[in-house]
């Protein structure tokens, strides 16, 4: 790696921590213009200081507005650099499915996890708001998804979360899938109620979580 | 002495032998649930002694209710939740950290516009008002502290300031969990504090003594998911937790929606009444 192309990726990881848009599109342009590795410029750049953004957010540095500010900049970044990335080298991405469970319309929580799953490497297939429980079943064996993740608000509307667990059970996939809860009233102990395989209480340590019960699913196939 | 009376004393650190009751909020799917669906009903079922209406109400309810010997609050929607709803998430997200000014001049304008509203409220009936504003969620503040003391509480404290009244509470109310705030919550102008969501950890144990002398605190209760029993053995606990404090009402925190038993309610707002009775 040149000094050139390292000090790009430190300064595109800088600028999405510093929510600096036009700085973070005028660094992508001048990344490409070098012909430098793109998978390279979005993972050790642009998904770094999203990364890091995460690791301020969890620090209480960063709050939401932050954390989305930063969100848009990699979106920005990313703009310039995905059409050129060789597909081939992301031709083997996991897949996610992700939503906001029957019920319920919030959907902050689950966007920032889709966020953090996008940039820890996922191919994510957002199912939006209020979906049945059945959708997420029928998508994840689709796609052959190996993540679920399902994400409530509310008290009223959490035992739908069950109720996909249930479902996958029943079509025989609750092994080949790793199934995370979030979201306001989840807690550990009532993923463990419910047979879920994680839970985590924001969305970057979730999608950490998600990259590692991934790797353990593939061990055990 | 009627409802009102013993509430203002509550409010006003003049009795600590009472704890009063009431809601912030009580929706039409847990009224549903009476065969007279009217909240007056609810009211006298449940035993409250405190009504809460919109500050845009009329100016025959206020006297209605007035007359009903109900402390009558008047519910305001804070700036935040009226320009998330108008603007959405993001775009006011995109203000917090790029235009802050600009924010801090369409949150006082919108309460420029509620002075009139909450002028004739107070002047017909409304005997307190409460200030609902969620800025914070379960994993605590959505907005940086930062924000919120620069921007967020120097409008509302502007806003309090001309529409002081001496004998009148000003409490704020606020989902998730904002002990951090407390202190700005009581030189922004507020005499008391809504909601204290337990499931955000917070309990009387987040407040400093002197925190607990200066403040009213309202709520720390949640019903949901929980069975009779539970309720009973909480709530006692509750109480005797908050017995230290001697402006503490008894309510849910987020207020009674579908779903929550009014049996359940009837007796935990019981236990309440009970344990005055033992004191």
């Amino acid at each position: 790696m040149t000094i050139l192309q390292k000090e790009l990726l430190h300064e595109l990881s800088n600028s999405v921590v510093e929510m600096d848009d036009e700085r973070t599109t005028e660094l992508a342009e001048q990344y490409v213009e070098n012909k430098f590795d793109v998978y390279e410029g979005i993972a050790n750049g642009l998904a770094h200081g999203m990364d890091r953004a995460g690791k301020l957010y969890e620090e209480e540095e960063y709050y939401i507005p932050e954390l989305l500010m930063c969100s848009d900049v990699m979106y920005a970044g990313l703009d310039v650099l995905k059409p050129h990335l060789d597909y081939a080298s992301t031709a083997n991405k996991h897949k996610a499915v992700v939503g906001v469970v029957e019920g319920d319309t919030h959907d902050i929580g689950k966007n920032l996890f889709k966020i953090m799953l996008e940039t820890t490497g996922f191919e994510v297939i957002d199912l939006g708001r209020d979906v049945p429980p059945i959708d997420f079943v029928n998508k994840a064996k689709e796609v052959g998804a190996s993540v679920i993740g399902l994400s409530t608000l509310m008290t009223t509307t959490m035992d739908n979360m069950a109720v996909v667990i249930e479902l996958l059970k029943k079509e025989n996939i609750r092994d080949d899938v790793v199934v995370l809860v979030g979201g306001g009233p989840i807690s550990q102990s009532y993923a463990d109620k419910i047979g879920a395989d994680g839970y985590a209480p924001e969305a970057s340590a979730a999608a950490r979580l998600a990259k590692e019960l991934v790797k353990e699913l593939k061990k055990s196939a | 002495m009627n409802r009102r009376k013993i509430v203002e004393k509550v409010l006003a650190a003049k009795m600590v032998d009472y704890i009063p009751k009431g809601e912030i909020v009580i929706t039409d799917g847990f009224i549903n649930q009476f065969k007279a669906p009217h909240l007056e009903n609810v009211l006298e079922y449940l035993g409250s002694d405190i009504v809460t209406i919109s500050i845009n109400s009329t100016k025959e309810d206020w006297k209605y209710w007035r007359n009903k010997e109900y402390f009558v609050f008047g519910l305001v929607q804070g700036p935040f939740t009226y320009l998330l709803e108008k603007m959405g998430f993001h775009s006011i997200c995109k203000y917090i950290v790029k235009k802050p000014n600009e924010l801090e001049e369409m949150m006082n304008e919108y309460l420029k516009k509620m002075v009139n509203n909450l002028e004739l409220a107070l002047y017909y009936g409304c005997d307190g008002i409460l200030f609902a504003d969620d800025i914070a969620g379960n994993r605590g503040l959505m907005v940086s502290p930062r924000f919120l003391k620069n921007y967020y509480f120097k409008v509302v404290s502007n806003f309090l300031d001309q529409i002081h009244r001496e004998n009148t509470s000003f409490i704020f109310h606020s989902d998730g969990n904002i002990v951090e705030l407390t202190d700005t919550i009581y030189k922004s102008g507020f005499s008391g504090i809504q909601c204290l969501q337990p499931s955000t950890n917070i309990s009387i144990n987040s407040f400093s003594n002197e925190q607990l002398q200066k403040l009213c605190f309202w709520g720390n209760f949640e019903f949901e998911m929980k069975n009779s029993e539970l309720i009973e053995t909480e709530v006692t606990q509750l109480l005797k937790d908050w017995s230290v404090c001697s402006r503490y009402i008894f309510s849910s925190s987020g207020g009674l929606y579908e779903g929550i038993s009014k049996e359940r309610v009837k007796n935990a707002y019981l236990i309440v009444d009970n344990y005055r009775k033992n004191l």
